[in-house]
């Protein structure tokens, strides 16, 4: 069943009691909340998510408005995991985006089955990109970009999830999280994509979660082998550029911005060499302009 | 003075077209080796029980690129892999 199909008052009183349980991208979440933008924002962004009828769930969340004087004067909310907080408190209009940057967090900091790359990965014709990217460097609004386009998907706009055992890509389709300008541009982009209020005023900007296509939900399961790194960097007014990286450049690139390399220790060396091993790695600079990129990434995987 | 590689079970090697990435599992860091001291390691590890000279590793780089290195850029060399801990003097 599908979160979209069970009733708002059903949705409430299961976020304000037992907990709602779903999977957001491949890992199952109980979560409760008391936030009435988190309910409105998960069962948009959530809509074509499954609910869960297991009895594990991966991570146990709660988005909990602060009590006492809080409550009224610059209130808070904060983030929880199985009771535990990791992070201060947050102005109240920003919770959603605590709840999918605490869901980020609890994949980073507790999934060291998997090297979990800071990258956008998307896939089309069974041939997947990874594009690592620090903040700036355009790779959501690339990413955003190529999954409203025909044959594209997500499997996410933020950690590219490698499977130790057997070196594949775990599809974690979540919704993109778009900053700034470039929400405006991705609405434009596609008028037809569905995005949560625009929350300003945030340590990140002013920020915007698009839901993922129905296609990237569907195939959550489908796991694929890497094909290419590419790392894009906006530059406006950049002409295009589109140049192979020596395969231990990019090895060093990758560690760089994977977060649990270290803990990995002698596995995280081996995987980054088994995904390197078989893919190119390009460094891509472009001026901003969707369809040249797309266009790109097209001829990348034909 | 004269070089060896040190205890080859410390290391894992990523081996690129020219290039090679190695990582220390002691001190858990990893270090990108350009072509150049790839070429030297790469002869310190066709042998791993032996030491090398200055003069005896010129000749090896003679011989496989056809080219005279002067004893200064080698020593250069050879104190970069020694930093990455890669290599170690025997007295």
């Amino acid at each position: 069943m599908k979160l979209s199909e069970i009733t708002s008052d059903d949705l409430s009183a299961k976020l304000s009691s037992s907990g709602l349980k779903f999977f957001a991208g491949n890992f199952s979440v109980n979560l409760r909340s008391d936030v009435p933008a988190i309910r409105k924002g998960v069962h948009l962004l959530y809509g074509d998510s499954l609910l869960n009828d297991n009895e594990f769930t991966d991570f146990h969340i709660n988005i909990d408005s602060s009590q006492g004087i809080r409550r009224w004067i610059r209130p808070r909310v904060s983030f929880s995991l199985s009771n535990n907080i990791p992070f201060y408190p947050m102005p109240y209009s920003h919770a959603l985006p605590l709840l999918e940057w605490g869901l980020n967090w609890c994949v980073t900091n507790h999934c060291h089955q998997y090297l979990v790359i800071h990258a956008a990965v998307v896939e089309k014709n069974g041939k997947s990109i990874i594009f690592p990217g620090t903040p700036g460097s355009g790779k959501s609004t690339l990413c955003a970009a190529l999954v409203n386009s025909p044959g594209w998907r997500l499997l996410s706009d933020e950690l590219a999830i490698f499977d130790l055992d057997t070196n594949q890509l775990i599809p974690n389709p979540r919704p993109v999280s778009l900053k700034n300008q470039s929400i405006n541009v991705i609405k434009e982009f596609n008028p037809d994509s569905q995005f949560s209020p625009t929350i300003n005023d945030t340590i990140k900007g002013s920020v915007a979660h698009m839901k993922p296509s129905k296609l990237s939900i569907e195939r959550v399961k489908d796991t694929c082998s890497p094909f290419l790194v590419v790392y894009p960097k906006y530059q406006a007014s950049a002409n295009e550029e589109f140049i192979q990286l020596p395969q231990g450049e990019s090895f060093m690139e990758l560690a760089e911005h994977s977060f649990n390399y270290q803990i990995l220790g002698d596995d995280g060396f081996k995987s980054i060499s088994k995904l390197i091993s078989h893919c190119r790695s390009f460094k891509y600079i472009y001026d901003g302009n969707l369809n040249v990129a797309i266009n790109r990434m097209n001829s990348l995987v034909s | 003075m004269s070089w060896r590689l040190k205890n080859t079970n410390t290391f894992l090697y990523f081996e690129c077209e020219q290039e090679l990435v190695v990582y220390n599992r002691l001190a858990r860091t990893t270090s990108y080796l350009d072509s150049s001291l790839t070429i030297i390691l790469n002869i310190f590890k066709g042998m791993p029980q032996g030491t090398l000279e200055i003069d005896y590793l010129i000749e090896i780089l003679k011989a496989k690129l056809d080219l005279s290195i002067q004893p200064k850029v080698i020593t250069e060399l050879l104190t970069s892999l020694e930093n990455l801990e890669l290599i170690e003097t025997v007295e």
